[in-house]
């Protein structure tokens, strides 16, 4: 019996940009962390595994059919995308239950199941609230409400945390966690590899299109202790937030970003950072705009690995 | 090595047929309509559209009551015939134009804007599905103005006026008005989803479509004038969907038909070839995932 998820020297690539070139792996149950800098070609590689692209060489198979061919294999498949495919005009609950009903379910399944999704990612008390007026967060979690709704068997996820607030990328981080132990396949693609790094030990990594490095992140783990991991944030009043978190031992270093009303944090220790950093917004009811990591320490370990394999091979 | 827990079940119970799955975006659509921005200019259009039959179905009742008709005196009234029932497309083709724009310019365009064609496609639904959707949402609009009112007409015509001899002499009328209307619908269809696909903005879609139905008529125009060839005449749309018309409605050989210098069976393949190449297009335009050079 094959895997859930087979790429077989899949190759994709767009006129004369290389998207993904020669990968092979096989993923199984659990969550897989897919983990590269932009432009690795992550979000290719999941496209590809939904049947959105057409691989230019190569076979991918999931769930035992292949996905391009067999249209009704998406029904047991959730993908959360990169993209903002909303409707604005929708309220969260119509939005759920459009999706629902466009995967087959009937007008009294859609809503039951549009219902439960909202309890699942805490979006139940804003169901009736039009999609226009979610903040960035929230439409990242009505994102990953249309994901599962289906109860899917294999759920995609691409960058599902970008511009999370601290208690949504806690939430989403558990809720991530709890498919995987439930036998899902969940992948899950970043370019941070502290949000990997929380969620599973199973990570695939990307670089140049090309599959690097399979396996057990722990040996990548220990290349961050020379690389802080850092964490932009936006809010209305960024000095006042400063004035809670530089008391934090966690955090290294505050950087005030004067074009924007942002600032950046680094820290050795990410997952206390934010820990704390949700503590901080809730008591000090501080309203989080934006909130993401740049891939600085993640480009590092990829240039240090990428680098120490041509000096190997040479 | 990890061992997962398998309480996790997918959903077992039933779900719609496949072939049912498109009209989810056709329902959605019209729902969209009626409770956006637009929905004014549609109620007025279907107002209008209605007015404009009211007006054929007095005449019918004038017809049909000798003490109206003599009340009318002089006034020439139209015989009711099958040219009779060609003639509500005439107005019809106005309105319906303006609700295609309406209706249809933004029906690609935004979800391209959106980014929301992968929401579609990785459901189980191909893109031809997506596409019929689509459609289905324009030809609800066209077929509400044209098939349904003009059948009314002829069936109110039937029990009021015209009585079981008009339908043994015109039982096939239904068939002319709903081919006729559905061909209009199509082809309207094919045009605005084909303008809808190649941009990212409903109103420039609308720009698009009006853009082409002028200018090939212009061009037209000007190829018949330069080359001294009436038969280019079939270039126009509008020349070959009137023609089709009055080949549907069995009046080939009646006066108007006759000033065409080509055959109804001939726009019919003019304006099917139009269809084709405007779905092909739009199929072809509805990808999964732009890509940005």
């Amino acid at each position: 019996m094959s895997a859930p998820v087979v790429f077989d020297d899949v190759a994709k690539w767009y006129g004369e940009v290389l998207g993904i070139n020669g990968v092979t792996a096989q993923l199984g149950p659990g969550v897989t962390g897919l983990l590269g800098p932009n432009g690795a070609g992550k979000s290719t590689l999941l496209k590809v595994a939904t049947g959105l692209l057409r691989p230019n060489r190569g076979r991918v198979e999931i769930l035992g059919s292949d996905p391009r061919r067999d249209i009704e294999i998406h029904r047991r498949v959730g993908f959360c995308h990169d993209g903002e495919d909303f409707y604005d005009t929708l309220s969260g609950l119509d939005f759920l239950r459009f999706s629902l009903r466009l995967n087959g379910f009937g007008i009294r399944q859609a809503d039951q199941l549009a219902r439960e999704a909202l309890e699942i990612v805490g979006l139940a008390d804003q169901a009736h609230k039009r999609v226009g007026a979610y903040s960035k967060g929230m439409r990242q979690r009505l994102k990953l409400g249309q994901t599962v709704a289906h109860k899917p068997d294999l759920i995609l996820l691409d960058e599902p945390l970008a511009g999370m607030d601290p208690v949504g990328r806690h939430r989403t981080l558990e809720l991530i966690r709890q498919w995987g132990e439930a036998g899902c396949v969940v992948v899950v693609s970043s370019h941070i590899l502290h949000e990997i790094d929380t969620l599973t030990n199973n990570i695939m990594m990307l670089s140049h299109g090309r599959l690097l490095a399979e396996g057990d992140i722990h040996e990548v783990r220990d290349l961050l202790s020379e690389h802080p991991h850092q964490i932009y944030i936006e809010c209305a009043d960024p000095r006042a937030l400063s004035r809670h978190l530089i008391a934090l031992e966690e955090v290294q270093k505050i950087n005030f970003e004067r074009q924007r009303r942002g600032i950046m944090l680094e820290t050795f220790q990410p997952d206390l950072l934010y820990q704390q950093l949700a503590k901080v917004v809730v008591e000090e009811r501080i309203e989080i705009e934006l909130m993401t990591s740049p891939d600085d320490n993640v480009q590092a370990v990829f240039d240090y690995l990428t680098h120490g394999r041509t000096e190997e091979s040479d | 090595m990890p061992v997962y827990a398998q309480h996790y079940r997918r959903w077992m119970g039933q779900t719609t047929p496949r072939w049912l799955r498109w009209t989810v975006i056709t329902r959605y659509h019209l729902r969209q309509l009626f409770t956006g921005k637009g929905r004014l200019a549609l109620i007025a259009l279907l107002v209008l559209s209605g007015a404009v039959h009211l007006t054929f179905l007095a005449i019918i009742y004038i017809l049909a009551n000798a003490e109206l008709l003599s009340f009318l005196g002089q006034v020439k009234l139209p015989e009711v015939n099958a040219e009779f029932f060609i003639y509500p497309f005439v107005p019809q083709g106005f309105i319906v134009g303006l609700l295609t724009l309406i209706v249809g310019s933004g029906l690609i365009a935004d979800d391209r804007r959106d980014n929301a064609v992968p929401l579609y496609l990785s459901k189980p639904l191909t893109p031809t599905e997506y596409l019929v959707g689509k459609c289905g949402v324009l030809a609800v609009f066209t077929l509400a103005v044209t098939a349904v009112p003009v059948n009314l007409l002829f069936l109110f015509e039937v029990l009021v006026h015209g009585g079981r001899a008009f339908f043994k002499a015109h039982w096939w009328l239904p068939l002319s008005i709903t081919s006729f209307s559905v061909v209009i619908t199509a082809l309207c269809g094919a045009v605005i989803l084909m303008a809808s696909s190649l941009v990212k903005k409903g109103s420039l879609a609308g720009v698009f479509a009006i853009g082409l139905f002028i200018g090939h008529n212009v061009l037209t125009g000007i190829l018949v004038s330069s080359f001294r060839n009436e038969k280019l005449m079939r270039l126009s749309l509008q020349f070959d969907l009137h023609r089709l018309g009055l080949w549907l409605f069995g009046l080939d050989d009646s006066p108007t038909a006759g000033a065409y210098p080509f055959s109804g069976q001939s726009a019919g393949l003019v304006i099917l070839t139009v269809i084709v190449v405007c779905l092909a297009i739009a199929r072809w335009r509805i990808r999964p995932v732009e890509v940005v050079k």
